[in-house]
């Protein structure tokens, strides 16, 4: 009969063990949650921003994500149902890793792609302004640096979201040096440059031939200002079905529009001309 | 600034593949080789519907200028986004099924203002829910509604139904509303490229439908608001008393069925432009002028720790006093590199940092990890997700160890394992 084992010897067994087992999968749910908590999602607003002069109404600030907050908050999270001292394999398991794993699918969550990583530092952005809540869908393009220090023209967005109406909590994977908040394009809106009382006019139209391209501003030169036509009965109502003739005529007389095959004059390249370009602001982050 | 850009198509119109109304299938189908003289059929009736005195307010996408919102829109067309994009080519004036030759929208966006109300010596008009039967057919007099007769609405369709209305000075309605060679013109499909959209609107595809205003809103002089509405109404009904059409009835008001609504301010120079050149911008850090000490040493390591993006708070430690301590969020405004290895914080009191140049702790770590266990409590799904976890793997090593154990302890002895295990059950006190 062999003796039973001392707790030394069974504790020398795990040791052994923890090296030749496969490490644990953990399971996607977990992992999800991570992935989200690693961007903020979940966490009040005032850990983010705990005094209101950091954000004060029309204004804009940037930051760089703590890495080693977020473990804090992860290995929080992840400390839930651990019901001894003793270390399981779980434990060691999630505390080496459970940044990579949060990492891996924080970076899934918004764009569903799986391949590459984090280029920590994260950077992003607070934007507080009337801004927010006027224009839906602005669009946040970024610029900058991936870990390595290699430039990025386009850093992928982790994060663009609302935290209230007049909040937007953005987040880019990499450190962003420029920003460019700009005007929705389905947002763009319609108009003419007002030259007078209820006098308006087209400034520039956009070539339309060939389809192809981009419709780019035809040089002022060459079409001189449109001006819209009011109805007589009131005079802020536009004659629509004039000004689009008057457009007609104006781009057949340069030949910016297809002349030959072209189809009639529709709703289509009325909008064209009547978009007033979206505005768009651009802010360059600079220093460490 | 790198080209970043996304690109917008413009489409004249898009119709629906099929138009709103009754069909229906019909099988007939013959076994030539086995009864050659008989036939089955079966059919189905069904409807396409569609909104048409009353519209979902999720089909609406944005509106322009944004609701309740006050700005320089003085040379802006108000527009409205659909989400829907086949909406305003659903329906047609008279009835008839569209026509994809020459689409032409039902829907007209009205603009206009209180201050057109009250030149015309009316009370500026308000949106009222009226039930379907009211609008078709209004008890008031000099009021007319669409031509739409009751036996017009389909089976899904009710007069009891609600839907917004409004009642318009018919000599307003008429000067306002868009000429029938005007209306093709003023809805357009718009295709967008949406990857760098808010994650809320990201959308599969980028197609929405826009219909246009034929009005410049009133700007307001001082003194009046300058408040203008927006009304997307049906005109479906309405073929006859378009702009410039001779109208067959006489009436005092008109009443429209209101499928979105909005109100905005037209005044000041608040555009997205100059919204966003002044803006103030900065790093997320506490103003030092915050910053209110008599003592310059003690001034100096407060901006110091301002700069660092800390700020003090209230903090009331174990024991039961009261400090004030050092906070900071996860958003800080220099960079920290991610290192390889964290050490191992067991509890949130593990990560209480003390700053002895301030003699103040610092919690930002310990809030952290206390919010971090904090959120996965409040999240019943990952916390048992998690705790099941725990338990697979805790009772997979338990199993490995003891198999260890079984195994070193058995492995040099003669006899049959069996027959040693049998000892050992045999051995325990009952019960065990």
């Amino acid at each position: 009969m062999g003796a039973t084992p001392s707790s030394e010897d069974s504790f020398g067994k795990v040791l052994t063990l923890r090296l030749t087992r496969e490490t644990p999968q953990i399971p996607a749910d977990v992992e999800d949650w991570l992935g989200r908590l690693l961007l903020l999602y979940g966490v009040p607003f005032h850990y983010l921003a705990p005094e209101e002069d950091m954000l004060p109404p029309e204004s804009i600030r940037f930051f760089y994500l703590d890495p080693g907050w977020m473990k804090c908050l992860l290995e929080g999270a992840c400390s839930v149902g651990r019901t001894s001292t003793v270390d399981d394999l779980v434990d060691q398991e999630l505390r080496n890793h459970f940044l990579n794993y949060a990492g891996k699918k924080a970076k899934e969550l918004r764009a569903g792609k799986k391949e590459g990583q984090l280029n920590w530092p994260l950077t992003g952005f607070l934007l507080r302004s009337r801004l927010v809540e006027g224009w839906q869908g602005l669009e946040m393009k970024a610029a900058g640096v991936d870990g390595a220090g290699n430039r990025l023209e386009s850093l992928e967005p982790l994060r663009i979201d609302r935290l209230n109406p007049e909040i937007m909590l953005c987040i880019f994977n990499g450190k962003v040096t420029e920003i460019e908040v700009a005007q929705p394009p389905e947002d763009l809106h319609f108009g003419a440059t007002a030259s007078g009382a209820n006098t308006y006019q087209k400034l520039q139209l956009r070539k339309l031939f060939p389809s192809s391209e981009a419709a780019n501003d035809i040089d002022e030169k060459l079409v001189p200002a449109t001006a819209v036509p009011m109805r007589s009965g009131d005079r802020r109502v536009v004659d629509i079905r004039e000004l689009a003739n008057r457009m007609d005529t104006a781009l057949n007389r340069v030949k910016a529009i297809d002349g030959s095959a072209r189809g009639p004059f529709t709703s289509a390249e009325f909008a064209v001309q009547m978009v007033e370009s979206p505005a768009k602001a651009i802010f360059t982050v600079t220093g460490e | 600034m790198a080209d970043l850009s996304g690109t917008i198509e413009f489409f004249e119109a898009c119709l629906p593949p099929l138009p709103l109304g009754d069909y229906t299938i019909k099988i007939d189908q013959k076994l030539e080789e086995i009864r050659p003289d008989e036939s089955f059929k079966t059919s189905l009736d069904f409807s396409v519907a569609g909104p048409r005195f009353a519209l979902n307010p999720a089909d609406v996408y944005a509106v322009y200028p944004p609701a309740n919102h006050s700005g320089a829109f003085g040379n802006t067309l108000p527009h409205i986004v659909f989400n829907r994009r086949t909406l305003p080519w659903e329906r047609t004036l008279d009835g008839s099924p569209p026509d994809d030759k020459k689409p032409c929208p039902w829907l007209a966006l009205l603009v206009s203002s209180d201050a057109d109300f009250l030149k015309l010596g009316y009370p500026p008009a308000e949106v009222v829910a009226r039930k379907v039967g009211a609008l078709l057919s209004p008890a008031e007099t000099g009021v007319i509604g669409p031509e739409i007769r009751p036996a017009d609405l389909k089976e899904y369709e009710s007069a009891d139904d609600l839907c917004n209305t409004i009642d318009l000075p018919a000599r307003l309605f008429s000067d306002i509303v868009p000429a029938r060679a005007d209306l093709p013109f003023l809805a357009h499909v718009r295709k967008v490229n949406t990857s760098n959209k808010e994650t809320q609107s990201l959308r599969t595809e980028g197609c929405f439908a826009v219909v246009l205003g034929n009005r410049f809103p009133e700007t307001g002089t001082s003194g009046t608001m300058g408040k203008n509405t927006a009304c997307v109404v049906s005109l479906e009904g309405f073929e006859r008393h378009l702009y410039g059409e001779p109208a067959a009835r006489q009436a005092e008001k008109v009443r429209l069925a209101v499928l979105a609504t909005w109100d905005f301010f037209c005044q000041g120079d608040a555009t997205f432009k100059t919204v966003m050149k002044d803006l103030d911008t900065g790093l997320l850090t506490l103003p030092a002028s915050r910053v209110v000490q008599a003592d310059p040493g003690a001034a100096r390591q407060v901006e110091e720790a301002f700069e660092l993006g800390y700020t003090a708070l209230d903090h009331r430690i174990r024991n039961g006093e009261k400090t004030v301590s050092w906070y900071r969020g996860p958003l800080v405004p220099l960079k920290y590199q991610k290192l390889e290895t964290y050490t191992h914080l067991p509890s949130a009191d593990a990560a209480l940092r003390y700053d002895y140049q301030t003699g103040l702790l610092d919690a930002s770590y310990a809030a952290a990890w206390q919010l971090g266990r904090l959120l996965a409590l409040q999240n019943t799904h990952f916390a048992k997700s998690l705790f099941r976890y725990r338990n697979k793997e805790r009772q997979k090593t338990k199993t490995s160890l003891r198999e260890a154990g079984v195994e070193r302890k058995y492995a040099l002895s003669a006899k049959p394992v069996e027959e040693q295990l049998l000892e050992i059950i045999r051995k325990r006190p009952s019960n065990a």
